[in-house]
């Protein structure tokens, strides 16, 4: 029963011998090419924001079945392998286009979410999502609402677990929002709105305060 | 690091607890003999969905945020005010990143937090490589403590030569700057600051040894280039405060512009003035080479914590009846009136001592040391009433004004409203976050049209107020 409800990976959006080959890899992991499955589900995640947001859980799911059937990580380590090769290649990533760019940001930080080793976040993964989250911070990314939205998701989605593994880095990352918020660059209302809510999230010990939320939030007036 | 394998890492960190691993396999097997290790696997599995869950529903909130806030981002300004957002103490001069002993000077003065302008100012003005900077700020914003903070963090005090300059249109101005700049600084014992200003006599051949140097453009003009007590080619921030005011006094933009001239091109330049006429911002772009620029919507102008009212009466002689009626019904700590002309001050003054109150007259053709010994016995409350013409209308910070009253309405030479002066008449009350109230007397249709248009301008509701009617009168008090 709890299995079928898991199934729904919104990969409906895939050809049929992708979907199928997906499935095999959550039902029987040794029957097919698992590095495969990690190229697919990596070039997949770049084109497909949706699908990018929630792959981490199908990677999970898939590392599980793995570890189980044949004690294994032949997915995981093709599939770090894989977003390490991306990672390197961002800059032009970013350049070529920044949908790619915004789905890589969110897929590799979906990876450090889900992913856990000895159930710690992967420490491998620590400085290249602070990195991202840097890019992000810039202002010259700070002028374009698609990421201002990706860094202040990302943020609520892994900050709090990104701040415990490495506290300075982030204590860095916030003066640049800060400043970002502050100076005036070609901030839109929205993304200096999304930029003072994590400021103030964060400060808040990464909690939405009851206050905060009914501000941002509620459209009832006092 | 960059280059490393991450697979390979993630590898190494599972190996690294496998000892640990083994042996949470085996109290697994250990507790595999009774019911609870299947609730406690459970329970985990329910509490990691339910974060899922949580992080999930953040994201659809993210699009949520309300549409007026999007719209209204001037309301961004109203949650910062408020002392209960954590944003409150995140944004504390800490993150400045100051000199310790400057911190200790900006505490001592009782400053908790950055206003608007410093907030938005700040950051750019302590920036490496220094940044230029025209920004529109009206009275009691902070600027003078933002400008102040920025010489003081670039100053060396071991150097002992003017390093930083900043002009003043006016003497009282000068004089009010440079007390912030002693009380802001008065925990770095070797900084020295020298008012240029007409009075202050050196000696022929003299060098300021003095760190930071304020005054007048006339006087810091020969004292660059006449009479050579300071070398520009030193100076490192150069401040040009109220520059409104600047241009509207002769002599001031031409001396302005000169010792700008003499300045070094990587000196850092900061320009403040309460509006941003076509004459001033001409004047601006000229002073201030590649500029970052913080301009007010229209509507800032005008001061959200002052109460403006105006009202009727016919003649000099109703307006002063009126002006003991707001007396009688209102607690009044310090009041400033305005008058159009010295005649009109002077009378009044007279008018208001004999009914009692303790009155001090200041106006244009008094000495410096006079204006500036009136000044003070004012700010010690010696006097509760200041009577002046427009030459007052800037530079005076007394903390107790609560009342401005505009006995006169501010016109300029061709009988225009003066929408600047008329800004920073009001603008001596309301200040250091205390409710203000302005008040404006309208003798005729002439002054009455003169009224509307300065409301017009700055887009703000002037209210009619009774003075016969002393529960009106007590209303707007509160």
């Amino acid at each position: 029963m709890s299995e079928a409800s898991r199934d729904d990976y919104k990969i409906q959006s895939f050809d049929a011998e992708t979907q199928q080959l997906l499935k095999t890899a959550l039902k029987d992991p040794g029957a097919v090419d698992l590095e495969r499955v990690a190229n697919v589900i990596v070039d997949h995640s770049l084109q497909d924001c949706v699908f990018s947001k929630e792959a981490g859980r199908m990677c999970y799911a898939i590392i599980q079945a793995e570890s189980k059937q044949a004690g294994q990580s032949v997915f995981r380590r093709g599939l770090l392998n894989r977003l390490q090769k991306e990672y390197d290649a961002r800059e032009q990533l970013r350049a070529c286009s920044l949908q790619g760019w915004v789905c890589y940001v969110t897929f590799i930080c979906n990876i450090f979410d889900y992913l856990r080793v000895n159930n710690m976040p992967m420490m491998a993964l620590v400085n290249p999502v602070y990195d991202c989250l840097f890019q992000l911070a810039q202002p010259e990314s700070l002028s374009r609402e698609e990421e201002v939205d990706c860094l202040v998701l990302q943020l609520h989605r892994v900050g709090e677990q990104l701040e415990k593994m490495n506290g300075q880095r982030m204590d860095e990352l916030f003066i640049l929002i800060r400043d970002g918020f502050l100076l005036p660059t070609d901030l839109s209302s929205l993304a200096r709105l999304l930029l003072l809510e994590m400021i103030e999230f964060r400060a808040a010990g990464w909690k939405t305060t009851p206050a905060a939320h009914k501000y941002y939030y509620s459209e009832v007036s006092d | 690091m960059a280059t490393d394998s991450w697979a390979l890492a993630v590898d190494e960190q599972e190996a690294a607890v496998k000892s640990m691993s083994s042996l949470q396999i085996k109290e697994e097997k250990v507790k595999a003999d009774t019911n609870g290790v299947i609730k406690t696997s459970t329970t985990a599995e329910k509490t990691e969905e339910e974060e899922k869950e949580d992080r999930a529903a953040q994201s659809l909130l993210n699009k949520l945020i309300r549409s007026n806030l999007v719209d209204n981002t001037n309301q961004v300004e109203v949650l910062q005010r408020d002392p209960s957002s954590p944003l409150y103490s995140v944004k504390s001069f800490e993150e400045l990143r100051l000199k310790p002993q400057l911190l200790q000077g900006v505490y001592a003065m009782g400053f908790n937090r950055p206003s608007k302008i410093q907030e938005n100012a700040l950051p750019m003005m302590l920036a490496e490589p220094p940044q230029n900077l025209i920004a529109q700020s009206q009275s009691g914003t902070g600027k003078t403590a933002a400008f102040v903070l920025a010489m003081l963090s670039r100053v060396e005090p071991a150097d002992r030569y003017p390093q930083c300059l900043c002009l003043s249109p006016t003497y009282e101005l000068a004089l009010q700057t440079g007390k912030v700049i002693e009380q802001m600084g008065k925990f770095h014992p070797e900084l020295k600051l020298a008012y240029a200003v007409r009075g202050n006599k050196l000696e022929r051949g003299q060098k300021v040894s003095e760190q930071i140097v304020i005054g007048t453009p006339g006087t810091v003009l020969d004292w660059c280039s006449k009479l050579k007590f300071i070398d520009p080619k030193k100076i490192k921030v150069f401040v040009l405060d109220e520059a409104d005011v600047m241009i509207a006094t002769q002599g001031h933009q031409d001396q302005s512009i000169r010792i700008q001239r003499m300045l070094p091109r990587n000196c850092q330049m900061l320009l403040f003035s309460a509006t941003f006429e076509d004459s001033v911002w001409k004047f601006a772009q000229k002073v201030v080479p590649d500029p970052n620029i913080i301009k007010l919507k229209r509507e800032e102008e005008t001061l959200d914590t002052i109460k403006q009212y105006y009202v009727l009466c016919n003649n000099r002689e109703e307006k002063f009846q009126a002006l003991c009626n707001l007396y009688g019904a209102i607690t009044i700590a310090q009041a400033m009136i305005f008058c159009h002309t010295r005649k009109t001050a002077s009378w009044l003054a007279a008018e208001l001592s004999k009914e009692g109150h303790q009155v001090a007259l200041l106006s244009g053709e008094m000495m410096v040391e006079q204006r500036a010994a009136v000044i003070e016995r004012f700010r010690e409350g010696k006097e509760k009433v200041l009577v002046t013409t427009n030459v007052c209308a800037r530079g005076i910070d007394v903390e107790q004004v609560s009342v401005v009253i505009n006995f006169d309405l501010p016109v300029d030479k061709d009988g225009n409203p003066d929408n600047e002066t008329y800004l920073h008449r009001i603008g001596r009350t309301g200040r250091f976050g205390k409710r203000g109230l302005a008040v404006n007397m309208v003798d005729s249709k002439h002054s009455m049209n003169i009224l509307n248009r300065i409301q017009e301008h700055f887009n703000k509701k002037i209210e009619r107020l009774d003075t016969d009617d002393l529960d009106e009168i007590e209303k707007i008090a509160n």
